[in-house]
């Protein structure tokens, strides 16, 4: 798989996304935390996707919601591994800021308990 | 102020509601229509542009939210494009590559609306022009710049350069990574990735697993072609031109040019010849494979061995540039 910049972007977003306890992330919300344009941050979720280091799943919605569903994503285990590889080799210094720091806040909302695709 | 310029202000003010309002319902649209020609899986369009759509919902702005669906829109167009061009055989490649060297040979000014034009195809995602900008690259002597441009190719699916990627990581000294690549190469077919895994194979000390890509080899070949009488026709077209042999045999030490040369004396027929020059080495165990294989066709020994070295048809050999193995 092809390394970009946006790539280790995503993966470090989710990453930190996990520490924070929220696990999962849904595309807005990905797309405001790296500061990248939609086509760009779907192109590296599709990449991510197709070599299993994500996951994807529909959120549930009450009947009252009436706007579109979210997907949420987390890194898969493999993900995770992967991820923390590929940016010790490429980002030591987010790694090592990730290991340390407090987690984000506000990368996204706490998605409601819903369906595995 | 007059009624004109009242009546521009009441109706540019009219308009920037109207487009504010309809702003999120086309933004809506234009994802659904990005999704559609953004991805050739038809579920996976459904998915994504449902996805978009959510995005486009969690947007603050109006406006905002159509210049979103616009992103999305310009990404689906360089994506469809891309594919368009992907479409294109790989084969382009292996067809246009000797058209390098002619345009090389025609001046520099050719040479720089080449790379020029080159460019501006990759950029909207041709697959040929990547893997045709690596061997431009190669051919200036630029490693880094053809490794990068292989490597996109490669993603979008020209294999042929796996053979490629291994001379130049060779090059550059990394000799397992090289060995990797070769192996890669293998499925594509053709004898030079063979050919170059042996010898490096070979020169690592990893006489055994050289000999069993030779075998691997051998079982492909045609029946009663001998696989080394093949290997030397799939060079023949080198042989037009003696000065590109001389560079192949010394810039890359191309493996083997007492097999290689043995290998031409069998096309020609000329067996004890052959024979005599696997016969040089007996550490050499791809030549004694083969000379094994000779002298249970032909005999130990079908002629004075000594014959084969003043054989004066030899002298047609040093004249297509054949460095001489040292006895």
């Amino acid at each position: 798989m092809r390394v970009t910049n946006p790539l280790l972007d995503v993966v470090e977003v989710l990453l930190d996304a996990r520490r924070g306890g929220e696990d999962e992330l849904h595309g807005w919300a990905i797309m405001k935390a790296v500061k990248r344009t939609g086509p760009t941050v779907y192109g590296v979720l599709d990449r991510l996707e197709n070599a299993g280091w994500i996951s994807g799943r529909w959120e549930r919605q009450s009947a009252e919601e009436n706007r579109p569903r979210r997907r949420f994503y987390r890194l898969t285990p493999t993900g995770v591994t992967a991820s923390r590889s590929l940016l010790a080799q490429r980002r030591p210094g987010a790694l090592r800021r990730l290991s340390d720091a407090r987690p984000v806040a506000g990368l996204g909302l706490n998605p409601p308990v819903g369906e595995a695709r | 102020m007059t009624l004109g310029e009242i009546l521009l202000g009441v109706g540019s003010g009219l308009l920037v509601n109207e487009v504010c309002d309809v702003s999120p319902w086309l933004a809506r649209n234009l994802v659904k229509f990005a999704a559609r020609h953004a991805y050739r899986d038809e579920a996976l369009a459904g998915l994504r542009a449902e996805e978009w759509g959510a995005v486009i919902d969690a947007r603050p702005g109006k406006l905002f939210k159509l210049g979103t669906g616009i992103m999305f829109m310009v990404g689906a167009a360089a994506s469809a494009s891309h594919h368009l061009l992907a479409r294109e055989t790989s084969h382009v490649f292996v067809t246009f590559g000797d058209v390098l060297v002619t345009i090389a040979r025609s001046g520099s000014r050719n040479l720089m609306v080449y790379r020029l034009l080159l460019l501006a195809a990759s950029r909207l995602g041709s697959a040929s022009a990547r893997a045709l900008l690596g061997q431009l690259y190669e051919m200036l002597g630029d490693r880094d710049s053809a490794i990068e441009h292989y490597g996109v190719a490669l993603d979008l699916g020209v294999d042929e350069v796996w053979c490629r990627l291994g001379g130049l990581f060779e090059e550059r000294g990394q000799i397992d990574a090289a060995i990797e690549l070769y192996y890669r190469a293998l499925p594509q077919g053709g004898c030079l990735a063979r050919a170059e895994l042996v010898r490096l194979l070979e020169r690592q000390g990893r006489a055994d697993e050289a000999l069993d890509v030779w075998n691997e080899w051998a079982k492909d070949s045609e029946e009663g072609v001998p696989i080394f009488v093949r290997r030397a026709l799939e060079y023949r077209p080198l042989m037009d031109s003696s000065e590109d042999l001389t560079t192949r045999t010394t810039t890359r030490g191309l493996w083997g040019t007492r097999l290689w040369v043995a290998g031409l004396l069998e096309i020609q027929g000329r067996v004890p010849a052959a024979m005599g020059r696997y016969a040089e080495d007996p550490n050499d165990k791809i030549a004694m494979f083969r000379l094994k294989e000779l002298e249970d066709r032909y005999g130990q020994d079908p002629e004075p061995l000594w014959a084969t070295l003043v054989d004066p048809d030899e002298r047609l050999l040093d004249e297509l540039g054949f460095q001489r193995v040292p006895v």
